[in-house]
């Protein structure tokens, strides 16, 4: 049995699936591209599923790669049931996609995730409402914390026995329109093994990937026919027309089953106001990156001093002597240049940067800096793989994977490349110790490696 | 003609339609932007930087060419 999960990103659902699978979990591609999904086997209460972790989709619409992917896999008769998780704090959007997911006529558990987020906005919703509204189970959760994850699954797994849901219907004249349409389609929809209904939604919306299928001219005609009737009839190109009719049911259905009561002005909304402030929000940046790279390198510093100690003065003098000591001391000290240079910079910057990712201040960041970085061409969003070349290039490339389009890609792959990673900045430092008389860094960075060239270049003059 | 773009801070306005492609009201419809939602600008970035707004109850950070293609009306 097969357990897919589908949900917007950010919505947690890595959260659920590390809270259950998370340790044994195979990352595979999907066949011919770098789109990534988890798979891992769960036992729960005597029963074995397979679960999928889908890449974060906002839609069913095939306009990213990724989406393209998670619909192909959802399409592809595989998957038995669907658990649409849905951030809690955000239902209406949410409910667009369950709607569309519920086009595809395959079992759909409802997971409504970040309940405490939803409860601090002051969103209070009745589940059972929902669950009647959408003739689907709808399961309360909190990933983080791992309430209620259990039961989610052990629906999951009875939720065979469930019926399809309701699909919410779209106003008489847009029906009739897709029905008209859905019985042209007859053929094509059994032979791409797609819901006639949601075949004919999706080409109304004028979905490249599907439009592309069609090889009968026919068939092309009628859907240009439709879309221009729908979009002559409400004034408004087809594939708007379609995503307001998606719209109007997700904002009644909220209005059916949400209160909202007071919200609590919490802790953040206030750090946001400084931090995303036009003046001080720049302060906070210059002095926030200044303090986590000071840390970086004191650590570092300190850390390098003790592993380069360690082999140098204690290590290697103690366990050879003579020529062996000159042949292993040549061969070590190598090794220790390595991991006594290079890790103790690198190990405690991806710490410090997690931390600022994890508690939501990098994309604070790409808000600040999406001015600038838009001058060069970039979404702000790019700030995250430059910041991160500070530690090491190579994650940095390979952290482009979260900018939108290739060139965007390239662009900031490049100039990373050109980023003193920690290591590099490091030796450059080192290297100006051999150059420069004082002891002191300009910037209060001052790397032991830095210390290390500085003693070296005295006795160099000393010598000469 | 009223875009987002030249809305101030703390004002409230109702978006009327959205220009552009299909890609852009595309992008703006997966981040639960339509025609008819309220929106209230709660911040906007310096030197022409990239406007905070509020819709349906979630926060969005949305860059000013992309703003300039939601026409809008203000709510009084």
């Amino acid at each position: 049995m097969i357990v897919a999960m589908a949900g917007q990103p950010n919505s947690g659902k890595s959260t659920l699936f590390n809270y259950v699978a998370g340790y044994r979990a195979e990352t595979s591609n999907y066949p011919g591209t770098l789109v990534r999904y988890l798979k891992s086997k769960v036992n729960l209460s005597g029963e074995t599923f397979t679960l999928v972790d889908l890449p974060g989709t906002y839609s069913l619409i095939s306009s990213e790669l990724a989406e393209l992917e998670a619909r192909k896999y959802l399409l592809s008769g595989e998957v038995d049931v669907v658990v649409n998780v849905v951030d809690a704090s955000l239902l209406i959007r949410g409910l667009e996609f369950t709607i569309q997911l519920l086009e595809l006529e395959i079992p759909l558990v409802l997971c409504l995730n970040m309940m405490d987020e939803a409860t601090r906005k002051g969103i209070v919703i009745d589940t059972e409402k929902l669950s009647e509204i959408l003739k689907i189970p709808v399961v309360e959760t909190v990933g983080v914390k791992g309430e209620d994850v259990y039961e989610l699954f052990e629906k999951a797994l009875e939720a065979e026995k469930f019926d399809l849901g309701r699909k919410p219907r779209f106003s008489k004249d847009v029906e009739d329109i897709i029905e008209y349409l859905s019985d042209k389609l007859l053929k094509l929809s059994e032979e791409l093994k797609v819901p006639k209904r949601l075949l004919s939604k999706k080409l109304l919306e004028n979905d490249d990937y599907f439009l592309k299928m069609i090889k009968d001219e026919a068939i092309l005609n009628e859907v240009s026919k439709s879309q221009k009737a729908l979009s002559e009839m409400h004034e408004r190109p087809s594939d708007v027309v379609i995503s307001s009719e998606r719209h109007a049911p997700s904002m009644n259905i909220f209005e059916e089953v949400d209160r909202v009561e007071k919200a609590e002005i919490s802790l953040r909304d206030r750090f946001d106001n400084i931090l995303m402030h036009n003046l001080y929000g720049y302060l906070a940046l210059l002095v926030i990156l200044y303090t986590f790279f000071n840390i970086v390198f004191t650590l570092g510093g300190f850390l390098e001093g003790e592993i380069l100690s360690l082999f140098e003065r204690d290590l290697i003098p103690t366990y050879f002597k003579g020529l062996s000591y000159h042949f292993v001391s040549g061969l070590l000290e190598g090794v220790a240049g390595g991991v006594g240079i290079v890790l103790p910079y690198i190990v405690p910057f991806l710490i410090g940067l997690a931390i600022l990712e994890d508690v939501g201040y990098l994309s604070r960041v790409a808000y600040l800096l999406d001015n600038f970085l838009h001058r060069l061409g970039l979404h702000g969003k790019a700030i995250i793989p430059i910041i991160l070349g500070y530690g090491c290039t190579v994650p940095a490339i390979m952290g482009t994977r979260i900018l939108e389009s290739e060139r965007d890609r390239f662009i900031t792959a490049t100039l990373t490349t050109l980023i003193p990673c920690a290591a590099r900045t490091t030796k450059n430092l080192g290297i100006g110790g051999l150059f420069h008389k004082s002891k002191c860094c300009p910037w209060g960075i001052r790397p032991k490696s830095f210390c290390h060239w500085d003693c070296r270049s005295s006795s160099l003059k000393d010598a000469s | 003609m009223l875009t987002l773009d030249r809305i101030g801070n703390k004002e409230k306005v109702k978006i009327v339609e959205i220009l552009g492609g299909w890609f852009i009201r595309h992008k703006l419809t997966k981040l639960g932007i339509h025609p008819g939602d309220h929106v209230s600008v709660s911040k906007s970035g310096l030197f022409r930087g990239p406007l905070h707004i509020k819709v349906n109850g979630n926060e969005i950070a949305l860059g000013r060419r992309i703003a300039s293609k939601i026409i809008v009306e203000v709510v009084k």
